[in-house]
């Protein structure tokens, strides 16, 4: 399915600025000359909470002779690229919870950082209307952000969907750029657009000059922060510090802007879920066709997700019928029918990446590996466990991943997913999070 | 497993004259950094740009503690587009004379560098600072030209630190630092505004009016009588209620036709002129805003809640019949969205009284335990279909604590209309209190309120709710003694608002902080500017 992305005369930029196309054609430069496969594969993590209903999401088969069963159904267009992966439990989840948290905190601070749920300055858990606590460290894809993520325009990306409230004790994040630093995500398409695809200066002779005074500007700004922080305790320095390094990136940024010549999508935004949330897919699957970034995250909902599927007819929400009893017959065909619902999303990311040429004989897919990432076991009967946990990897990692099959890992943990696309992707780690929970890379050729 | 549930300790409210001894207890003070509002309310009050730039900021500050809200690139490069919006408007065409309040040369530039810098970082500029900001502008005005510095100048004080976070350095020295009379003005002027110190408020600041405890008191009072501690009210009330509940809320269309997303605003609307009309008209009183039998509508909200009103858009005060209405506690805002798609749900209205009210504790779900609410029934009303909640030994312990406080409210459908029967069959309202300072027994939202309302330990919870929404931390030990003394004026003025509010910054947690015991940092490490990419 090849989209033929339509252009405008003008495109709405940052904070609505009126910016013409000519300079975002000159702006998105041809790309670097190539180089080896590793250094275009790119990584995105699909997180989606409550976990699914394990009766219909596990297939029939091992190896390559597996057939999907109703939750992943929507999924077979797309059966030869996925590598559903089994035998692998959320081990950090289970054996150093942390401090704190309920079931859900523990499931989404895991998620991607495998490491312990930290006590904040005040402690951990909801105080009146304040949460305290986080997860305890930087999660994967800020770390392969930082490893790899210095020569693109973006070191990364972060999207939403209606994941801004915060149903739980904790921050209800995913991606972290330390202890106690959650980032958040772009809430609404048109703020993804407006970051990813709208510039970050105006045409030719204002650019240069633009581009002079946010110089100017950053060198007096950076000095006033590095003088603050001198004045500073540890935690407040901590925080200013996180400003410290961002102020970095956009100098870097503005040195070097450079992407490689794309279709820009049109800017739109919605309120609905799903097309809000296929619009976000769109413009990472876009950024990452593009070039401006190599690893990004979306993060459906939050953990405990209130959002009621009503195009589903569902009168409970998500999080309500993942509390239904095991055997309740309405709460097994839910929870099936949102894990379909969600397999449906992660279809229409696949064929986005699938729908853009790489320029070496392949797509877009072949060279990225998207996760997907559930925060718990199981969506039916009221568990918060992490033993048999739902791991979808999709598209060929430029080689790295053999996909068309359902395999058994064994009995890992899921830091261990992280050390194989960290390997895949040129870094030398051997482990993740709680180093000693770790067995090493999983053969995923 | 049935979770473990130990009895708590009876309740004692705090005693000032028990807690309150030695050295001054400020408790930690993280720096903070200006919330969507207090940016937008700082720039409108600047350069009197009402864009409200800032509502399009990536922010995560709902519920929010200081300690997590840090700056992310994203984050870093909207503050940029955001002052360049802002820079741009102040300066095009003529609106730059306006800005600068003189014609543009070098000896106009100074004094706006000095005017605007000590508005913006909300204390007088020090000479560093207006030496730096001076070459700046002259490196600007070389190189690109008068009003590209000038623009320049708003972009950088925009971003600077002293801008975007309120930093708090404290005079002195020791362990514990009163904060300096612009730090104070700061902390009240946020607090009560919403927005920095106007200029009337700098004078008074400079005439030394914040200097004493006293002072600080008087200033908190004349600023309650400012119609913009409008914004303090209706900003804590919304947070203690979550008004945010309101807005998407669903309703069973076949069930509940008449409600409506329009519903759902008048609501929030209602909520909203009965603050007002309680703590800005009123008499400012804690037990009005949990027992008065009347509230605010117009003539759609009360059509809605088919009880006779107003014949217009505006809204007025409607009595209301005190044997079920009480305060905010009853109003749709409140029980709508403590409810399900299509029934109420005693559970969330329970914990809501029994978490948001009486600031206990509700235990997680113990796991592999059936939950599977029982399916509606047309021979048994919502309290009957929970009833295994009260035989079956393994949800008793939890419910009992929540689910009787939520039959209080079972006269108000799930759609927050008043209801004399559910499904033609009688409606049971009443319960008793458990694992709680109040024992015994209510019958409806009334009775339960009065008995909130004469209860230490809700008293209490209102008084840390306050706390929570001044600071933006929660409490901690150190912070025993504030609590009490403000708790102690609370009581002693029969919970009169105004009052607790003036208590709060009388304390050692608003008047002081902790000095920085670690604040010789090592060299930064990952992040430096030197580092390479």
């Amino acid at each position: 399915m090849k989209k033929k992305l339509s252009r405008r005369t003008f495109l709405r930029g940052a904070l609505g600025t009126a910016v013409s196309l000519p300079f975002l054609e000159a702006m998105l430069k041809p790309s670097r000359s190539v180089a080896q496969a590793v250094d275009h594969r790119k990584v995105i993590f699909f997180f989606t909470g409550c976990g699914p209903n394990p009766d219909t999401w596990w297939p029939d088969g091992t190896g390559a002779d597996f057939r999907l069963r109703a939750s992943l159904a929507p999924l077979e267009p797309m059966r030869d690229r996925l590598l559903l992966l089994d035998g692998i439990s959320m081990r950090t989840a289970i054996e150093r919870r942390g401090d704190g948290g309920n079931g859900h905190d523990v499931g989404t601070a895991h998620a991607l950082t495998a490491r312990p749920i930290v006590e904040g300055p005040d402690g951990v858990g909801r105080f009146g209307h304040l949460w305290d606590g986080t997860a305890g460290g930087i999660s994967i894809d800020q770390h392969m952000a930082n490893a790899i993520g210095g020569d693109s325009t973006f070191r990364s990306l972060e999207v939403g969907v209606r994941a801004e409230g915060i149903e739980q004790s904790l921050p209800s994040r995913i991606s972290y750029r330390g202890r106690g630093e959650p980032v958040v995500p772009l809430h609404s398409a048109g703020a993804t657009f407006d970051r990813v695809f709208a510039p970050l200066s105006t045409e030719g002779e204002a650019a240069a000059r633009l581009q002079r005074r946010r110089q100017m500007m950053l060198g007096s700004v950076q000095g006033s922060l590095s003088r603050l922080r001198r004045d500073l305790g540890s935690e407040d320095r901590r925080r200013v510090d996180a400003h410290v390094s961002a102020l970095h990136d956009i100098a870097g940024r503005l040195d070097s802007f450079e992407g490689r010549a794309c279709d820009i999508p049109d800017r739109s935004d919605s309120g609905d879920y799903r097309e809000l949330g296929e619009l976000q897919l769109d413009l990472v699957a876009r950024a990452m066709a593009c070039d401006l970034t190599r690893v990004a995250s979306i993060q459906w909902s939050t953990g405990q997700s209130g959002v009621r599927f009503s195009d589903l007819g569902h009168s409970n929400n998500h999080h309500s019928i993942s509390h239904k009893g095991i055997s309740d017959a309405a709460g097994q065909r839910e929870s099936t029918e949102i894990d379909a619902w969600y397999a449906t999303r992660f279809l229409h990311l696949l064929q986005a990446l699938d729908s853009v040429e790489n320029g070496r004989g392949g797509t877009v897919l072949d060279d990225t590996c998207v996760v997907w990432v559930n925060e718990q076991e199981r969506g039916i009967g009221n568990q918060h466990t992490w033993r048999r946990m739902p791991y979808i990897l999709a598209g060929g990692f430029g080689g790295a991943v053999r996909t068309g099959r359902h395999m058994d890992a064994g009995g890992r943990g899921h830091a261990d997913i992280f050390v194989s696309l960290m390997q895949g992707l040129g870094m030398p780690d051997t482990t993740f999070g709680e180093a000693d929970l770790c067995d090493g890379p999983i053969t995923l050729t | 497993m049935i979770p473990e549930v130990n009895e708590p300790e009876p309740f004692v409210p705090p005693e000032a004259e028990d807690v309150c001894e030695g050295d001054r207890s400020p408790g930690r003070a993280p720096l903070r950094r200006l919330t969507v509002d207090e940016y937008d309310q700082s720039v409108l009050q600047l350069l009197g740009d009402d864009s409200h730039p800032a509502q399009r900021l990536i922010d995560d500050e709902r519920d929010a503690s200081a300690d997590t809200r840090i700056v992310s690139a994203l984050l870093a490069e909207q503050y940029m587009a955001a002052a360049e919006e802002i820079s741009a408007r102040a300066t095009e065409g003529d609106e730059l004379a306006n800005t600068l309040g003189c014609e543009l040369n070098d000896d106009c530039v100074h004094d706006f560098i000095d005017r605007f810098t000590s508005r913006a970082f909300r204390r007088p500029i020090t000479e560093d600072e207006r030496n730096e900001l001076r070459d700046l502008y002259a490196m600007g005005k070389s190189e690109l030209s008068e009003r590209e510095g000038v623009m320049l100048l708003i972009e950088t004080v925009l971003q600077s630190p002293d801008f975007l976070y309120r930093v708090e350095r404290g005079v002195g020295s020791g362990e514990v630092l009163r904060l300096s009379d612009w730090e104070i003005a700061t902390r009240l002027s946020f607090f009560i505004f919403g927005s920095p110190p106007d200029e009337a408020l700098q004078d008074a600041t400079a005439g030394g009016a914040l200097s004493t405890d006293e002072g600080v008191a008087e200033m908190a009072a004349t600023m309650l009588e400012n119609p913009n501690a409008e914004r303090m009210m209706q900003g804590f009330f919304a947070k203690l209620l979550e008004l945010d509940h309101t807005e998407g809320l669903e309703k069973d269309p076949e069930l509940f036709p008449e409600f409506s997303p329009e519903v759902a605003a008048l609501f929030r609307a209602e909520t909203q002129a009965f603050v007002h009309e309680v703590m800005i008209e009123g008499d400012g009183s804690w037990e009005t805003l949990m027992t008065a039998p009347w509230s605010m509508m117009n003539r759609d909200l009360a059509e809605y809640y088919g009880v006779s009103g107003p014949s217009g858009d505006t809204f007025e005060r409607v009595d209301l019949d005190p044997n079920y209405h009480s305060g905010m506690l009853t109003q749709g805002s409140v029980l709508a969205p403590r409810a399900r798609f299509h029934e109420t749900s005693p559970i969330h209205r329970g914990m809501f009284v029994r978490g948001s009210l009486q600031c206990g504790s509700v235990p997680d779900v113990p796991e592999g335990l059936d939950t599977t609410p029982p399916d509606p029934d047309p021979n048994l009303t919502t309290r009957e279909r929970l009833a295994a909640h009260r035989s079956d030994p393994n949800c008793q312990d939890c419910h009992a604590r929540f689910d009787p406080l939520g039959f209080a409210f079972e006269h108000f459908d799930a759609a927050g209309v008043y209801r004399e029967t559910e499904q033609g069959l009688p409606i049971d309202a009443t319960g008793e209190f458990a694992h709680f300072d109040t024992e015994g027994e209510f019958d409806g939202a009334p009775d339960l309120a009065q008995q909130l309302v004469g209860s230490p330990q809700a008293q209490t919870c209102f008084v840390e709710h306050w706390f929570n929404y001044l600071h933006a931390r929660p409490l901690s030990e150190h912070d025993r003694c504030s609590l009490a003394r403000s708790y102690e004026r609370f009581r002693d003025s029969n919970f009169n608002v105004r009052e607790l509010i003036v208590s709060l910054v009388q304390t050692d947690a608003f008047l002081y902080r902790t000095a920085d015991q670690d604040r010789v940092p090592p060299e930064p490490t990952g992040s430096s500017s030197e580092e390479s990419e």
